[in-house]
């Protein structure tokens, strides 16, 4: 993480919100910039920023063109979107689009803050390759071996190898939510033909022999109407 | 007026009948004469007619014998003849009016055959269920125009009337659902500015200095929060309202129990806390995987648990636990509050989540509770409430709290059927 001060672009059309997002992230020790409408957006997310926060509703288009606009330019900077509309279809259209993250209007702002927070701490650490741990498990993927505990002691999991994929991808990702279909994606990949229900079935398989309890995942946590998350660790 | 022009009517069904019965009478006599007539002749041809006194004498002569003339033909004499003649008109006649009369009967049974099944094939289909979402009967074929002809074409007119009334309805019905949904998305922004600034002067508030103002201002602002959050929820509550009026599809998902339960009690702990109340949630072990909308129960369960707070004296349990309800097995999701209990409608606690628009309470559970009613509908699911009994020695009724609950039928997630693409079925 660079020394200075993590940099945020807020896109927001509502004066009264943006000033008091301006202020409540200053105040948190951001470097804020502001702008007003989508095509203000696209000329300042130009500049490197650590961050964007948008809001979907804007006065001269959709917010989520933009975040398919970044993520088509190649650019992985964090997108946590706030919106109004408030169905599964929507939260699952953002995430969709590229966003990393959405939070529901009307929000508290400690609430805001600590999900920014948690945001920029996970985008620097993707990891590619080797050893991972999340919580108290651990993914070996060179051996394609994954358990609870100590390095290769204790309990070792007898996974199937799209459950491993499915654990080794989550792991990577400990917070963000995915959408079935990206995770149909991103695990099958692009020529898998199967649906939503493959992944509910891989994970509920996952969750009976990695969760404690799997009436009450503590590991891999469901996103309601949306999908799955890796549930974040207290490091 | 809608509907087809009705037509000019012509000859009815009494007037058709009678003309079919004439018919059959004058067909049945023309028929009967003739007949007789045949017979008459083939009789006649049969004898030779003699002289009475004559066929006397020669039966005299030749006693036993069969008296045949010269051509073979049987000698009678006239009045034999005539004897023997109306001996077989009686038959003929019996025989002929039978007939007749099973031709008329036969031919008035076909009639009114035509006539009854047409009425039934018209009564049946007007006696289709009509389903919400489904095409109203019809249209009825009209066909010929008598009564039946023009009692179809009478429904047919009913019927157009009906669509076009149930369309308005509907249209309206929309109307009003897109107006509730706006209406709750824009008061999102105002809200969020509200919250927004409700939290920087708690932070501001803070830093007053003095020890009794900043309490003040802290409660204050503690106040207006849980009030914000409460109209928060009182618009998403509106929302859902309008979305599951409008017959929105359930979003269907597993759903483990326990983390359900988890995430209400977890969502509600706050305010439970401010307005100190302890709060628990107690899952059954083995309580199955539900097939189920799971962020609407989650909606459902945070208002029922914001309900139970408001009425709880000290504590509110969220109970989760497999049951079997009257539409098959299910689970039950039920609160449990220690307050006065549910108000009484004679003697059962009044009826949950209907809202009941004249008899205001002094809180905002009557939308939470008509979600709570609406989502567990929508799933085939039941609501209800119940006191649970206090034994009290001087007979006064009072209550230990009261349980709210819905129940969800149990649709467990299908086993999964072996994919032969997929690596984890192919190595095993």
């Amino acid at each position: 993480m660079t020394p200075s001060e993590p940099r945020i672009l807020v896109v927001e059309d509502d004066s009264r919100i943006r000033t008091e997002l301006l202020d409540a992230l200053r105040h948190a020790g951001f470097d804020v910039s502001v702008v007003v409408t989508l095509g203000m957006a696209r000329a300042a997310a130009e500049r490197k920023f650590d961050l964007i926060l948008l809001n979907l509703g804007l006065p001269d288009g959709d917010g989520s063109e933009l975040v398919r606009e970044l993520r088509g330019a190649g650019r992985a900077v964090p997108i946590l979107i706030l919106t109004a509309r408030d169905t599964p279809e929507q939260r699952v259209a953002g995430l969709e689009a590229g966003a990393d993250d959405y939070v529901v209007k009307p929000f508290h702002l400690p609430e805001l803050v600590a999900r920014v927070r948690g945001l920029l701490r996970r985008s620097g650490r993707d990891v590619e390759g080797g050893f991972a741990r999340h919580k108290d498990l651990w993914i070996d993927l060179e051996t394609r071996r994954a358990g609870r505990g100590e390095d290769g002691s204790a309990e070792v999991f007898t996974l199937k190898p799209r459950e491993f994929d499915l654990l080794a991808f989550l792991i990577r990702h400990p917070g963000r939510a995915w959408t079935r279909d990206q995770l149909l994606d991103r695990v099958w990949g692009n020529d898998y033909k199967g649906d939503a229900r493959t992944v509910d079935l891989h994970v509920r398989r996952l969750r009976a022999k990695i969760e404690l309890d799997s009436a009450d995942p503590r590991y891999i946590e469901t996103v309601w109407g949306v999908g799955y998350r890796m549930a974040e660790g207290t490091e | 007026m809608t509907g087809a022009p009705r037509p000019k009517r012509r000859h009815g069904i009494g007037a058709r009948l009678t003309f079919i019965v004439a018919g059959v009478v004058l067909a049945s006599m023309v028929l009967a004469f003739n007949v007789e007539g045949w017979v008459a002749r083939a009789l006649t041809l049969d004898f030779a007619f003699v002289d009475a006194e004559e066929l006397a004498a020669l039966r005299r002569e030749r006693p036993g014998e069969d008296l045949v003339d010269e051509r073979g033909r049987p000698m009678l004499s006239y009045e034999e003849y005539q004897q023997l003649a109306r001996q077989r008109n009686v038959y003929v006649h019996l025989g002929l009016g039978l007939v007749g009369v099973s031709f008329a009967l036969g031919v008035g049974f076909i009639v009114s055959r035509r006539v009854t099944r047409r009425v039934r094939a018209l009564a049946e289909s007007v006696a289709q269920p009509v389903q919400s979402g489904q095409e109203l009967p019809g249209p009825f074929r009209v066909g010929r125009l008598d009564e039946i002809g023009i009692l179809a074409s009478a429904l047919n007119d009913m019927r157009d009337r009906i669509k076009a009334l149930v369309a308005e309805l509907e249209r309206q019905d929309r109307e009003r659902r897109d107006w509730i949904a706006m209406v709750s998305h824009d008061l999102r922004n105002p809200l969020q500015a509200l919250t927004a600034c409700i939290d920087r002067a708690s932070e501001e508030g803070e830093k007053i200095r003095d020890d009794q103002r900043r309490e003040t201002m802290g409660r204050l602002l503690g106040t207006a929060r849980l009030d914000v959050d409460r109209f928060r929820a009182l618009t998403i509550d509106l929302l859902d309202i309008a979305r599951l009026d409008a017959a929105d599809a359930l979003n269907l998902e597993p759903v483990p129990p326990g983390e359900l339960a988890r995430t209400a009690t977890h969502a509600m702990r706050v305010l439970a806390e401010q307005q100190g109340r302890t709060i628990e949630a107690a899952v059954a072990p083995r309580c199955p995987e539900l097939l189920a909308d799971g962020r609407r129960l989650l909606r459902a369960l945070e208002n029922l648990l914001r309900n139970a707070i408001q009425h709880a004296e000290r504590s509110v349990v969220l109970r989760v636990e497999r049951t079997v309800a009257p539409f098959g097995p299910a689970l039950r999701f039920a609160v449990e509050d220690d307050g006065q209990g549910l108000p009484l409608e004679g003697d059962a606690p009044v009826a949950i989540g209907k809202l009941r628009l004249h008899k205001s309470r002094d809180d905002s559970a009557g939308l939470g509770l008509a979600v709570v009613r609406k989502v567990a509908e929508a799933h085939g699911g039941r609501v209800g409430g119940d006191n649970r009994p206090l034994r009290e020695p001087s007979g006064v009724r009072r209550f230990a709290g009261a349980t709210v609950w819905f129940e969800v039928p149990l649709r467990e997630v299908e086993a999964f059927e072996d994919d032969p693409d997929d690596p984890d079925d192919a190595d095993e």
